[in-house]
């Protein structure tokens, strides 16, 4: 075998396994459209391409004292988790009724018990800030998993968010006191 | 010479099929996905669509003193923005929904952004006058004025114009302004 049979073999071993390891290493096909998230943490303004967030506090409690409307009861078996936001849209009307909240690798949705309007609606349209209250509402034994301390409140503005920019942001919900009730006021345009 | 001879069919392959694939990739979904056209008309100018004309006739910005005891009920910031729109009958194909769609939109800045009319406009002390409506049903055949409310960021109304969307067509008007 002569020396240019050689190179081009050890060519051809080399290139494929140069292929393997690209294969290996590349994304799979969610990663490829996954959206771009935009963390931040709780007081931070976090913007995506449609939404730009601020979350000033998150609490807990066993009930909602809504003072603008009638909900019935909101007692619950768990707790929720309560989050006073300031959220305004960038380009266009926007609804955050896909928000999640996730607790290590357990993903909740964002509560739809509050009464119209609220916080899940930035209907006015952009730069039109709104302050309100965004609810979820999960088991209390998820305070005590793992993830808890990083929890991820994540503020899709649409079902199909991929490769799209959506606003994250991160809250600690260890160490916070379940309180009895807390007040749930309807939401208002910000003066600026 | 001899390099070139052995390898020029291939490099025709190449040279063809660089520009074939970057079609399929990027100037079909283009193709198939046509713009929806958007029409503009001038200030004070009728369009004729869905079996009406449309006229915008007025416009009045209202700037924010804030909300609470002595104002006037429209953040600080933001201003309200009224619309007026004659409608009136004439002979033409109305769209199978029956209905048309009103936004506010500007393109200041390089920024495309739209706003939606205030569904209750009494939340900021602001009253639609008698025989107006906020909502544009085409099927009555009757003439009607349309007065749309929108809530915008100070600095907005300067720019904006009125999108009438009718079937799939866009009429963006110059708003007229005292």
């Amino acid at each position: 075998m002569t020396a240019r049979r050689w190179i081009a073999g050890v060519a051809i071993v080399a290139a494929l396994a140069g292929s393997a390891v690209l294969v290996a290493l590349a994304p799979d096909n969610d990663g490829i459209t996954a959206p771009f998230f935009i963390r931040g943490g709780l007081g931070d303004t976090v913007s995506g391409r449609n939404l730009t967030a601020v979350v000033n506090s998150v609490e807990l409690a066993d009930y909602l004292d809504i003072k603008y409307n009638d909900a019935g009861d909101t007692s619950t078996d768990g707790v929720w988790v309560v989050l006073d936001t300031v959220l305004t849209a960038r380009r266009d009307t926007v609804v955050v009724g896909d928000a999640q909240l996730w607790i290590g690798d357990v993903h909740y949705g964002v509560s739809d018990i509050l009464p119209a309007p609220t916080s899940l609606q930035l209907s006015y349209g952009p730069d039109v800030p709104q302050h309100g209250s965004l609810v979820f509402e999960i088991p209390l034994s998820a305070l005590k998993g793992p993830g808890a301390s990083q929890a991820s409140i994540v503020l899709y503005d649409k079902v199909d968010a991929r490769l799209d920019s959506v606003p994250v942001v991160v809250v600690d919900l260890t160490g916070l006191d379940v309180k009895p009730r807390v007040r749930i006021d309807e939401r208002t345009v910000v003066d600026q | 010479m001899k390099w070139l001879r052995r390898n020029l069919a291939a490099l025709l392959v190449i040279v063809l099929a660089i520009p074939v694939l970057a079609f399929v990739l990027v100037g079909v979904p283009l193709l198939d996905r046509p713009a929806p056209p958007v029409v503009t008309v001038k200030e004070g100018d009728t369009i004729k669509a869905g079996g009406y004309s449309f006229t915008v006739t007025a416009s009045q910005e209202f700037p924010g003193t804030g909300t609470g005891p002595g104002t006037n009920s429209i953040p600080k910031g933001s201003s309200l923005v009224g619309v007026l729109v004659d409608a009136e009958p004439i002979v033409g194909p109305i769209p199978d929904d029956n209905y048309c769609d009103v936004e506010l939109t500007s393109r200041a800045g390089g920024d495309d952004r739209t706003w939606r009319a205030v569904s209750s406009p009494s939340d900021f002390a602001y009253a639609i006058g008698d025989d107006r409506t906020t909502i544009c049903l085409l099927d009555d055949q009757e003439k009607f004025e349309l007065e749309q409310v929108f809530l915008v960021p100070s600095g907005v109304y300067e720019s904006a114009t009125l999108d009438l969307v009718v079937g799939s067509t866009t009429y963006r008007f110059e708003v007229p302004r005292e």
